[in-house]
């Protein structure tokens, strides 16, 4: 064989490799890596500001870095409030959830984790208000000023539960909590769609091959016979990589609905298996977002928790009054009814802590987040094609023509490749 | 602690009769009797402190007027030959300064602040507005300013259709401070910046804020896609942003319980439960 025919047969096995590359390293681009990855360029950032919109939009640019973040990673934020409104605001409002995670079942377990510690709240307090009173009580008293708050405890845990059950609405942002946390583990975007699509993207990785190869054929024609000039092979590889990330993005996503070629059925990838991907999907939220103990946790430190905690310490300070019980009076006289005050609003507001801080215990998450995963799961099974598509793709979309480029330049490099080579 | 974020939220519950067109008393009934009667200890210091600022500038206001009120006016006289009935008048005054001073003319009024100005020995710890300013807030924009101290500029966006240059308005200021905020009524924002702005405590600007993180969840949101497909093919959306004027700024510190910055709270929380 001449090197006329080896340049000639080597240009599909180069166009299938370069289908292969770019799906390979578009595919990385899109989960890789999880931070943002580069380097500072001085006098970037300024710079940025007076960019056009798509370029600042490349991650890292507006921050004044020139490197990488996988697209979905550095999406997470906007992924999770899109999430939310197209697909878990449509599965169910706060107390929705609220309900499914089983109020009593929250009673019970904040009950049982928080009786020793509101104990020491109780002993902490009463040594810093008012330790002379508290040493010099009998140890008899002592215990039984234990005894009623103890006693006292499941009525206020379960007028907590309940009240916090009734303002849900209020107390809680399903949207911002997502975004929060999503934005504080991005990679639980990636984890979405790597467990949701792990066939699809190998499927697309190795298209990108045999699309490349088929593509080469003519190409080789053409370079050979059409038009022999060098730089046809270039071209040609950006026109093979583009078309091949192209199609790799609509074959995912399109078409949105179910639709008949011939004897076979075209729908997009991810959109097919509706199903399977809604049970993965509601797994990932009911194990790592909407859980009780990021719901606890938004309570007690998100933009409402103030609101959380006025409603926690208002339900506990009757509950002391009524832990001193008919003494009260006598205790108010005898402490002060300042320090008495004072008492009855710290043990309040430092229960708030430990009524809640139960709700992070991963093995009762565990537990509970079954009914949640059912929920999800199955609404997002009844969900539309179209919102269904519209929820997963949002995310890249406006990052779909840096795939295209990455692919055409991919493309180009390896036409070049060919040509130093072969000649 | 914790307990100072109380303070804050119940204010909040005291100015919802006054606020006319904000939360209606209704809705805020179920959760409102518990709510104040629990938090009447933190209403009641607020509206002491409250008093007290009052206080203060009055009686040395009237302490100083006493001794000094003769010379001051003088001068007073002699800087603005006018103003002649203003000694007989501030003289009259010693003995009731604030009460005296509603009925007052404009002029006499004026003349009186500029002798106050004039006086070597005034103090002023806070703006005197700001107690008007308490009254004309309500408790979801004590929340918005609470954000935009604690945690800065926001983000805000319009929406624009049209080609850059003849381009035409479809929506203006969207923003995520209602929902950042926890605000009870998110959907009132926009009175309630306008309000905000009115007694000049934030100011729009025209400029975007560093990170550009805010806007591309801003941007996802269903009020901006809405506006962005309203605008058509060429809608754009315009990055702006949100902030406290230097007035705000000192009106929060003045005013808002500083405690209620509840992040460094949290941080003493959790530093405390890390430690049991």
């Amino acid at each position: 064989m001449d090197s006329e025919t080896i340049s000639l047969v080597t240009i599909p096995i180069f166009t299938g490799a370069i289908g292969y590359l770019t799906n390979w390293s578009g595919v990385w681009m899109l989960f890789y890596p999880v931070h943002f990855a580069g380097f500072r360029l001085p006098g970037l950032a300024p710079l940025a500001h007076v960019l056009p919109r798509r370029i600042q939009q490349i991650p890292g640019v507006m921050q004044g870095g020139l490197g990488w973040q996988g697209i979905i990673p550095s999406r997470a934020a906007k992924m999770g409030s899109i999430a939310v409104d197209k697909g878990i605001a449509k599965v169910g409002s706060p107390s929705d959830f609220y309900q499914q995670l089983e109020p009593e079942a929250i009673a019970e377990h904040i009950l049982t984790t928080a009786r020793q510690d509101i104990r020491d709240v109780v002993e902490r307090i009463m040594e810093r208000e008012n330790p002379r009173m508290w040493n010099d009580m009998p140890p008899r008293v002592r215990e039984a000023v234990h005894a009623r708050v103890q006693e006292q405890l499941p009525d206020i845990v379960r007028e907590v539960t309940d009240e916090i059950g009734e303002n849900i609405d209020q107390l809680l942002d399903v949207k911002l909590m997502v975004i929060r946390r999503i934005e504080e583990h991005p990679e639980l975007a990636n984890r979405i769609f790597l467990e949701v699509g792990k066939r699809e993207l190998r499927f697309i990785i190795n298209f990108g091959f045999f699309f490349g190869f088929a593509c080469g054929i003519p190409t080789a024609y053409i370079t050979e016979v059409l038009l022999t000039q060098w730089w046809v092979l270039p071209i040609a590889g950006v026109i093979i990589g583009y078309v091949t990330n192209y199609l790799a993005i609509k074959m995912i996503f399109e078409p949105v609905e179910p639709r008949k070629v011939g004897p076979f059925k075209a729908h997009g990838l991810f959109l097919r298996r509706q199903p399977e991907v809604a049970g993965i999907y509601g797994e990932i939220i009911a194990d790592d977002i909407v859980t009780i103990g990021n719901i606890g946790d938004d309570l007690l430190y998100g933009p409402r928790s103030d609101r959380t905690r006025q409603m926690i310490e208002t339900a506990m300070r009757p509950a002391i009054d009524r832990a001193v019980g008919p003494a009260r009076t006598a205790v108010r006289v005898a402490v002060g009814t300042r320090t008495y005050d004072t008492i009855r609003q710290s043990v309040a507001t430092e229960a708030v802590e430990y009524t809640m801080t139960p709700l992070t215990d991963e093995e009762f998450n565990r537990r509970q987040s079954a009914a949640v995963k059912k929920l999800i799961t199955a609404r997002m099974r009844e969900m539309g094609s179209a919102d269904f598509s519209e929820m997963l793709r949002t995310a890249m979309r406006e990052d779909e023509w840096l795939l295209y480029l990455h692919g055409a330049v991919l493309g180009f490099g390896a036409g070049l490749v060919h040509l130093l080579i072969f000649g | 602690m914790s307990d100072e974020t109380t303070p804050q939220p119940s204010r909040s519950a005291e100015s919802v009769p006054g606020t006319g067109p904000g939360p209606g008393p209704d809705s805020a009934t179920p959760r409102a009797d518990p709510g104040l009667r629990g938090a009447a200890p933190s209403l009641a210091r607020m509206a002491a402190e409250a008093w007290w600022n009052t206080a203060a500038w009055a009686i040395g206001e009237a302490a100083r007027a006493s001794d000094r009120a003769l010379r001051a006016a003088r001068a007073l006289a002699d800087a603005a030959p006018v103003e002649r009935p203003s000694p007989r008048n501030s003289r009259g005054e010693s003995g009731g300064p604030t009460a005296g001073g509603r009925h007052e003319s404009l002029r006499e009024r004026g003349a009186e602040l500029l002798r106050k100005s004039a006086d070597v020995h005034f103090d002023q710890d806070s703006h005197p507005a700001y107690e008007h300013i308490l009254e004309d807030l309500a408790p979801d924009e004590a929340r918005i300013i609470r954000l935009l101290a604690t945690k800065g500029p926001q983000a805000a966006v319009d929406v624009r259709a049209g080609m850059p240059l003849a381009s035409q308005l479809v929506a203006l200021g969207l923003t995520m401070i209602g929902a950042e905020a926890g605000c009870r009524y998110p959907d009132r924002i926009q009175r309630y910046l306008n309000n905000l702005n009115r007694l000049g405590l934030v100011w729009f600007s025209r400029e975007k804020i560093e990170d550009p993180m805010p806007y591309q969840v801003l941007e996802a949101q269903p009020e901006v896609k809405e506006a962005m497909s309203q605008a058509g093919r060429l809608g754009r959306t315009v990055r702006r942003s949100i902030h406290l004027t230097p007035f705000g700024e000192d009106f929060c510190s003045a005013a808002l319980p500083a405690d209620t910055m509840e992040f460094e709270a949290v941080v003493d929380v959790r530093q405390e439960v890390d430690r049991d």
